[in-house]
């Protein structure tokens, strides 16, 4: 019973209605979440003490970062229960996520640099946690190559599944990369032993930040989820009711 | 308003951080959009087709 749930949006239909229906859910918070965010990262919380503000690049590069995590976690969970399970809507979810993940690791990769310029006097270093959020992109790229290379959808499906699975493995070593090696990076911002390490005024924002990137994936996710399973059922009836044919 | 603008002096790696990123959630949303309407298109091009034959 409990199962149920997983089973129905096993349906291309039923996920692709459900996709429509959640995106507004996921965009008008998302949009409102930033915002205040936005005001209070740049206007409100006070400048660092050591880091000035300069420090405020942290309310984009973090959120980032985090969906740079969290995105490729979710197409690995995805590509695995694709392959186990042979859900072909699984494999469209990590497919439909991909570039969104891309893009965010990218940013989050400009954005440091950014912020590395003025901080570390140099936009670039060797370090562990930078070369391995640069090994993530890579990842993201591979992916989205393998996935191109192949006409077979259901060959691209499970190869590039097989990455998603594989390359894992890279994200808790780009989170604990910190703490593992000795790094220029700076350590764990948000939390550090349970305990939040900077006020509420500078807090406060970041976690809007941090849930508005989130909802805003979800929102962006559900559009490109619709477009991925209909490449994928263009020939179903189902389809023609929902497009109005 | 120029005190916001100056970023305490770090403005030349602050606002290109924000604009950054404002660009790739516009091309998420842009990319995401496009990718729905074009199959969207392609799968009422083929129903059509389907009818026709």
């Amino acid at each position: 019973m409990a199962w149920t749930w997983f089973h129905r949006l096993a349906s291309p239909p039923h996920l692709y209605r459900t996709a429509r229906r959640l995106t507004p859910w996921f965009a008008w918070p998302a949009a409102l979440l930033i915002l205040g965010g936005l005001i209070g990262g740049l206007w409100l919380a006070p400048p660092d003490y050591q880091q000035g503000d300069a420090y405020r690049i942290m309310y984009v590069h973090a959120p980032s970062a985090w969906l740079s995590l969290m995105v490729y976690t979710i197409m690995a969970v995805a590509g695995g229960i694709g392959l186990i399970w042979r859900m072909k809507v699984a494999h469209a979810v990590a497919a439909a996520a991909a570039p969104i993940g891309a893009s965010f690791t990218l940013a989050t990769l400009v954005t440091g640099s950014l912020w590395g310029k003025p901080m570390w006097g140099t936009y670039w270093q060797w370090d562990p946690r930078l070369t391995s959020e640069l090994l993530l992109f890579f990842l993201y790229l591979g992916y989205m190559g393998l996935r191109a290379a192949f006409e077979d959808l259901q060959r691209a499906d499970r190869v590039s599944a097989v990455l998603a699975v594989v390359g894992v493995i890279n994200v808790p070593i780009i989170h604990y990369s910190v703490v593992w090696w000795n790094s220029l990076h700076q350590g764990p911002s948000v939390m550090y032993l349970g305990k939040p390490t900077m006020p509420p005024s500078m807090l406060v924002p970041l976690l809007m930040m941090f849930l508005g990137f989130t909802l805003f994936f979800g929102a962006v996710l559900m559009v490109r989820l619709r477009g991925e399973v209909l490449n994928r059922e263009r020939s179903a009836r189902w389809v023609g009711e929902e497009i109005g044919a | 308003m120029m005190r916001f603008l100056d970023m305490g002096g770090y403005y030349p790696w602050v606002w290109p951080s924000y604009a950054v990123t404002l660009v790739v959630m516009g091309l998420n949303v842009y990319w995401a959009k496009r990718l729905l309407s074009r199959a969207q298109r392609t799968a009422l091009r083929r129903l059509q087709m389907q009818e026709e034959s």
